[in-house]
């Protein structure tokens, strides 16, 4: 019996098999296969209508990821322990551009309904908008309206993911230890990813901000850190590709892709397309950890 | 503001969401949950016990739930995580589940009498009894207290011990003590199997 914490990072050697503590993601890469997978995943939803609208807003990030102006990073702390997390006025001035360019290039991709909410969107002050960007960020979803949440996020995830690669190219992987939030901007994981590359079977935690990847060890609950009592869970197969890991403990749960068994699987989509397992744990009494960026469901404790 | 909260979703799940807030919330988003049998494993870290090495492995059993049901092991894996295996098992751990669940394995002793083809069960008392007794008449007989040059030595080499690869300092300090106090020379391990 062991808490995560006590754990230390196995120090780093030159094989191929090293595990990195921190992985950077493309985030034009992780859009586009995102947008794919929501489209193919729309076909059998029962929420096909909300995977359509989730799917045009990625194929937007997509666009913006590749084509905006990110302007210069400047008040990142380098030598924080998380040095996305406080960015300052420019960051937020920059990913409010990005959400009206985001909410306009909707607007004739929607109906009536949907185009009332945006345009209510489109006219909030930069202060609001500023004091809800920060409380979804952290993890006071309640706290902004629901209608507006997905594309807010949607806006920070463009402008954050564009920095994060930069970020972990530049920070000191060895001083990296095991965490529940993310080692770049402090937001938490969408899911456990089990991947293949370097070895297979590892663990990685997905940021639902930035979209960065950071290792975390298996059988090890991904919020408290203990591993007195974790289950795996799934439907029909116990082998299935996306399982959910809950804890004993502190009565939390993680979802967790099996990528190297379904490559073209991705962490919010997938997570998504699975709430029926989420519905099952949390009428055994098991609550979620994590955010999903398309989702946003509200916390109910803090 | 402590943002390591203990997050929690709604336990109505996606009810207070951009998913209802939107109004694209379907009646049907929960409907085939009754379809699906919902499976329950439970995830055990540990130790391959078959060499030296130690390799580490995740094992996934299942039960009924109760307290005192006992799980079955379906399913091991290396552990990625461990820094001496990283994943990787070889031959002999790859077949680790199948060991654990082999109809071949012994539950409990039994002695074949010189010359006969047939096991017969016999009581762990009857087993312990006859394994002292042939171990103390083999080391009476053979014992070498001294050598040539008169040196004690109490060597007792017709006799030799296989013992167990995979434990803690406390058992093989124990097992050590227990071999060389009887003069046994040949101790070797499970891990040349």
């Amino acid at each position: 019996m062991s808490h995560t914490a006590e754990i230390p990072m196995v120090p780093g050697s030159e094989s191929p098999l090293e595990l990195k503590p921190i992985k950077a993601v493309d985030p034009k890469a992780v859009y586009h296969r995102r947008a794919q997978r929501l489209l193919s995943l729309a076909k059998d939803s029962p929420l096909a209508d909300y995977f359509e609208l989730c799917r045009r807003v990625v194929a937007i990030q997509a666009r913006l990821a590749a084509e905006a102006d990110f302007g210069q990073l400047l008040a990142w702390g380098k030598d924080e322990a998380i040095p996305l997390s406080h960015l300052g006025s420019e960051a937020d001035s920059y990913w409010q551009g990005l959400l009206q360019q985001l909410l306009s290039d909707l607007l004739p991709q929607v109906d009536e309904d949907m185009a009332r909410v945006l345009r209510l969107l489109m006219q909030q002050s930069p202060e609001q908008l500023t004091s809800w960007g920060s409380a979804l960020r952290q993890g006071h979803m309640s706290e902004v309206p629901a209608r507006f949440s997905l594309f807010i996020w949607a806006a920070m995830g463009v402008y954050w993911s564009h920095w994060a690669p930069m970020v972990i190219k530049r920070i000191d992987q060895r001083k990296v230890v095991q965490q529940n939030l993310c080692p770049i901007c402090g937001c938490h994981p969408v899911a456990s990813v089990i991947v293949d590359q370097p070895r297979a079977g590892l663990r990685y935690l997905h940021c639902s901000l930035c979209e960065s990847e950071w290792h975390y060890i298996r059988a090890h609950c991904t919020s408290c850190g203990q591993d007195k009592g974790t289950t795996l869970w799934s439907f029909d197969d116990a082998k299935a590709q996306v399982r959910i890991e809950s804890c004993d403990e502190c009565h939390g749960y993680t979802k967790m892709l099996f990528v190297e068994k379904s490559p073209l699987m991705d962490v919010a989509a997938d997570d998504l397309a699975t709430l029926m397992l989420d519905s099952e744990l949390n009428a055994k009494g098991f609550g979620a950890t994590t955010v999903n960026p398309l989702l946003l469901a509200h916390e109910t404790e803090q | 503001m402590n943002r390591r909260q203990f997050f929690k979703l709604c336990a109505a799940g996606a009810a207070t969401s951009a998913i209802s807030a939107l109004g694209l919330m379907s009646e049907k988003a929960y409907a085939a949950v009754r379809e699906f049998k919902l499976i329950g494993a439970k995830e055990t870290r540990n130790n391959c016990p078959y060499c030296s090495v130690g390799c580490g492995l995740l094992m996934y059993s299942q039960g009924s739930g109760g307290k005192n049901s006992e799980h079955a092991i379906f399913h091991i894996e290396g552990d990625a995580d461990h820094p001496v295996n990283r994943g990787a098992l070889c031959s002999k751990g790859a077949g680790l589940v199948d060991y654990v669940n082999s109809p071949h394995r012994l539950q409990y002793p039994e002695y074949r009498a010189p010359g006969s083809n047939k096991w017969e069960r016999i009581s762990w008392h009857d087993a312990f009894k006859r394994i002292a007794r042939l171990m103390k008449d083999d080391r009476d007989a053979n014992l070498i207290e001294k050598n040539a040059d008169g040196v004690t030595v109490n060597r007792w080499l017709t006799t030799g011990m296989m013992t167990s690869s995979g434990m803690a300092n406390e058992s093989g300090l124990a097992t050590q003590k227990f071999a060389r106090a009887l003069g046994l020379v040949a101790i070797d391990t499970i891990a040349r199997n």
